[in-house]
């Protein structure tokens, strides 16, 4: 059964007391919460990942975002963020609850797993084949990525790779696309069939709304894909579309500073990134057009 | 006064380029395949910048040799900011 049986009050019932167990792939997370905006996102971006339904299914992450009990439960709202029962940040306005979520989430699995390699980058397949996406903020990935999912290439992940130090293939963790400021826009005219969350205004990266991930890459998360390409993005503005070759050992080094938890796992990192080098070509990207975006990415496969 | 590395190593190359791995710094440096070689030489065994001159004139040729005194100068130095070798007063 997934989020989307459910109707609104059992929805509502069930994360509001003792909280909804959903698969998000690789993951198992509890989530309670009485906030109304967190509850519409999780029933509109979840809609199709899997409930738990057995007793006996262990969470990886129990959170909770509730409202204060303080004066700011009224004068001028605020929401927390609990993870097992812990408060790892300060309150947000309670307006942001929903992105509040997303970014804890972000935040659990990036440090606290370390089975994986985690990258900040996002990372696509097709036909069996991963590009992987890494850059700092601000740089055009998630954009990229949101294009490139609504024109048939598959989601592994918006935010965080994981890269198996075992074998080297990258795990999926389809979650909601996150989108900025004017991206919010160009994605809605470039894909607008798909499900968008509300816009949050004013956060402290701006206008913030989600993407649903597509159906097909929700229910395909346990399919891995084999890395092909490190394709490192940049918008600009009326740029022209271009894709250049960049060194593998230059991208090595961008890798290790865009990793979550490289140092943590020491000789292991290095290898596994080494052999994530190995297997890709490497390049910078450059673009403002995503229709010409797609084309290149298409051409590679 | 002798140089030696400050660490063991975990090496990857890709072509003429050469990751590095520190295992007591947990720090990752890209070297190319001479830095590398020094390295690796440091870390089998100290020596002094004469030694190492020598060292280098019998690996290269031509073109290679003429700035090669300038070349570890540098190397070294940078190095050392690094972390990667120390000095050592034997």
């Amino acid at each position: 059964m997934n989020v989307s049986a459910l109707s609104n009050s059992s929805l509502q019932k069930a994360v509001s007391s003792q909280g909804l167990l959903i698969e998000v792939k690789p993951f198992w997370i509890k989530v309670q919460t009485a906030i109304p905006d967190v509850i519409t996102g999780i029933k509109t971006l979840y809609a199709d990942h899997t409930i738990g339904t057995k007793a006996d299914t262990l969470s990886d992450f129990h959170i909770r975002i509730t409202r204060p009990r303080n004066h700011r439960r009224w004068f001028r709202p605020q929401a927390l963020f609990f993870l097992d029962n812990q408060i790892p940040f300060k309150p947000l306005p309670l307006a942001q609850a929903f992105p509040f979520f997303e970014w804890g989430l972000n935040w659990c699995i990036s440090q606290h797993i370390h089975t994986y390699l985690i990258l900040h980058a996002a990372v696509i397949e097709k036909n069996g084949l991963a590009a992987i996406l890494p850059s700092p903020p601000e740089a055009g990935k998630s954009t990229l990525c949101a294009g490139l999912v609504s024109r048939g290439w598959r989601l592994l992940s918006d935010e965080l790779t994981l890269i198996s130090p075992e074998t080297g293939r990258i795990t999926p963790l389809p979650r909601p696309v996150s989108l900025k400021n004017e991206s919010i826009g160009i994605i809605q005219h470039f894909a607008p069939r798909a499900t968008y969350g509300p816009i949050c205004q004013d956060t402290n990266k701006g206008n913030v709304a989600h993407m649903k991930p597509p159906t097909d890459s929700v229910l395909r998360a346990d399919e891995t894909a084999e890395p092909a390409w490190i394709v490192i993005p940049r918008y600009h503005r009326e740029a022209s579309t271009r894709l250049e070759p960049r060194s593998k050992g230059l991208t090595m080094m961008f890798v290790v500073e865009n990793s979550f938890n490289y140092s943590y796992l020491g000789a292991d990192g290095f290898h596994t990134a080494a052999g994530l080098i190995d297997k890709c070509r490497c390049y910078d990207f450059e673009y403002s057009d995503l229709e010409e975006a797609v084309q290149v990415f298409d051409s590679l496969v | 006064m002798k140089f030696r590395a400050g660490s063991n190593f975990l090496y990857h190359a890709w072509g003429r380029e050469v990751g590095v791995y520190g295992l007591h710094s947990g720090d990752t440096h890209l070297l190319d395949p001479l830095g590398c070689e020094i390295l690796q030489t440091l870390s089998a065994e100290a020596h002094t910048y004469e030694e190492l001159v020598t060292y280098l004139e019998k690996q290269l040729s031509g073109e290679e040799l003429s700035n090669i005194q300038e070349y570890l100068q540098k190397l070294l130095q940078e190095f050392e900011r690094r972390g990667l070798i120390e000095s050592v007063t034997p």
